[in-house]
């Protein structure tokens, strides 16, 4: 987390450089939930990799849009991407959840093939 | 606030959803189809109760979507707004399986902890019977080392009483041993002459051998009485038996137990001496105690020949066995038996 303290200003501050018309406040919105999607391991998962890769590709393609003046929509794309995030990191989460459940359950099961050795 | 958004959010959508299909618009786009449908899935399912707030949230972004479908149907901006609704409902059915497994996760910890602490009551009562069943044997194992300690020592004391029993009765009394019985033999001046009173001195000579014969309680015993060859067989047959009767009936009232004493006239058989002259006579007129072995074992003594041999036995016996007697005149087979001197024939009439 504390390295996320100091990244989300830095990358605020490459989004800044990168294009001016940009919705800045969004854009570093997205950016911390990107941050944080993959500080939750989703990079590591399939489906939450695929959102966090949309997450990507739609803050570029904003990126873009805001390049060529098209404010409206480039706000709608850090949107999705926003939400892309939001899912990649919430998916990775229930994954590692429903893991811990199932190795819960499993300790149980080798406990009582012990007990009826 | 967070109740009246969930009761909120689900009524809204559906207004929403309602609206839009008797509206009359245009057709949705594939992304406001998907995002409904994902939203209808959220709002019905578990999802709705473990994660209302997300549901509102997804509520909202797709009444956004209907906004824009109502007012600019089949638009790019349709088409993002349907995909953030979209998105949403995804996510709040994955916060809701994620609060669903961290549930399960629960469960099974609290099942894991129940099924341990179970194992562990188990063991403690297993450990316990084991550790009782252990102090039982223990128990037992001592009772068991103090019994044989007891028994050792009263075979000691045992041992003892018969090696100094027999001590006595050998200063005493001719003893001897054959086959694991002991031979006691009384010779001399036991009766008055053709009686079968007991002297004085017989009756100290007794009072010795029961208190030997107490060492060897468990073991059978028979009186046998003996004549020299003077007089009539039969006669010397009767006197005998009578003889070994009044000694069986001394000892018994010494505390020899009735029931393992039994007397057996052998008449003039068996003479140890020869008849010829007056000192081998007195050897033959005798009586033998013979402490047999144990109870159970069969005294040598003992033999189907004894009937034939005319062998008597007294009648207040209680084993009721006959008892070997050899032919008159001939000597014991037993090759411990001194022969000083060939079998006389028997007189007429008994005389001693």
């Amino acid at each position: 987390m504390r390295a996320c303290k100091f990244c989300i200003p830095a990358l605020a501050v490459l989004v800044a450089c990168g294009g001016a018309e940009l919705n800045q406040t969004r854009a570093t919105d997205v950016q911390a939930a990107v941050l944080a999607a993959e500080q939750v391991g989703a990079g590591d998962q399939p489906k939450p990799a695929l959102h966090l890769q949309l997450a990507k590709e739609q803050i570029e393609a904003a990126k873009r849009l805001a390049a060529d003046g098209d404010q409206a929509n480039s706000n709608l794309l850090l949107e999705r991407a926003k939400v892309d995030a939001e899912l990649a990191m919430q998916l990775a989460r229930t994954e590692r959840e429903q893991d811990s459940a199932r190795q819960a359950w499993e300790k149980i099961r080798d406990l009582k093939k012990q007990s009826t050795r | 606030m967070s109740n009246m958004r969930r009761n909120y959010g689900p009524g809204f959508a559906a207004f929403a959803l309602l609206g839009a299909a008797c509206g009359g618009a245009a057709a949705p786009s594939t992304e406001l189809v998907s995002a409904r449908n994902a939203y209808t899935e959220a709002r019905n399912g578990e999802t709705a109760k473990l994660n209302p707030g997300g549901v509102h949230e997804a509520a909202e972004a797709l009444q956004k979507a209907e906004a824009v479908h109502k007012d600019d149907a089949g638009s790019q901006r349709e088409k993002n707004y349907a995909y953030i609704a979209l998105r949403r409902s995804e996510l709040a059915i994955a916060a809701a399986s994620e609060a669903l497994a961290r549930q399960e996760q629960q469960r099974a910890e609290q099942t894991y902890k129940s099924e341990l602490e179970q194992k562990s009551e188990q063991a403690t009562q297993q450990s316990s019977q084991y550790a009782q069943q252990l102090t039982q044997t223990q128990r037992e194992l001592q009772q068991n080392t103090q019994t044989l300690q007891q028994n050792r020592q009263q075979l000691q004391e045992a041992r003892i009483a018969a090696d100094q029993a027999q001590a006595e009765l050998r200063q005493a009394e001719a003893v001897r041993e054959e086959e694991g019985r002991l031979i006691i033999s009384l010779s001399g001046v036991l009766f008055e002459p053709g009686g079968t009173t007991l002297s004085t001195l017989a009756e100290r000579r007794l009072d010795t051998v029961a208190h030997a014969l107490g060492a060897y309680a468990n073991r059978p015993i028979v009186v046998e009485g003996y004549t020299d060859a003077q007089g009539s067989a039969r006669m010397n047959q009767e006197l005998s038996q009578r003889r070994a009767d009044a000694v069986r009936e001394y000892l018994e009232r010494r505390g020899v137990n009735s029931e393992r004493i039994r007397a057996v006239g052998k008449g003039e058989s068996n003479p140890v001496a020869s008849n010829e002259t007056a000192e081998g006579r007195a050897n033959n007129r005798r009586v033998e105690i013979i402490v047999d072995r144990e109870s159970g074992t069969p005294s040598s003594g003992d033999s189907s020949s004894s009937v034939e041999n005319g062998a008597t036995q007294s009648p207040s016996s209680t084993q009721g066995s006959s008892r070997t007697a050899n032919p008159p005149g001939n000597f014991p087979s037993q090759s411990s038996m001194p022969r000083t001197s060939p079998p006389a024939e028997a007189p007429a009439a008994p005389r001693e």
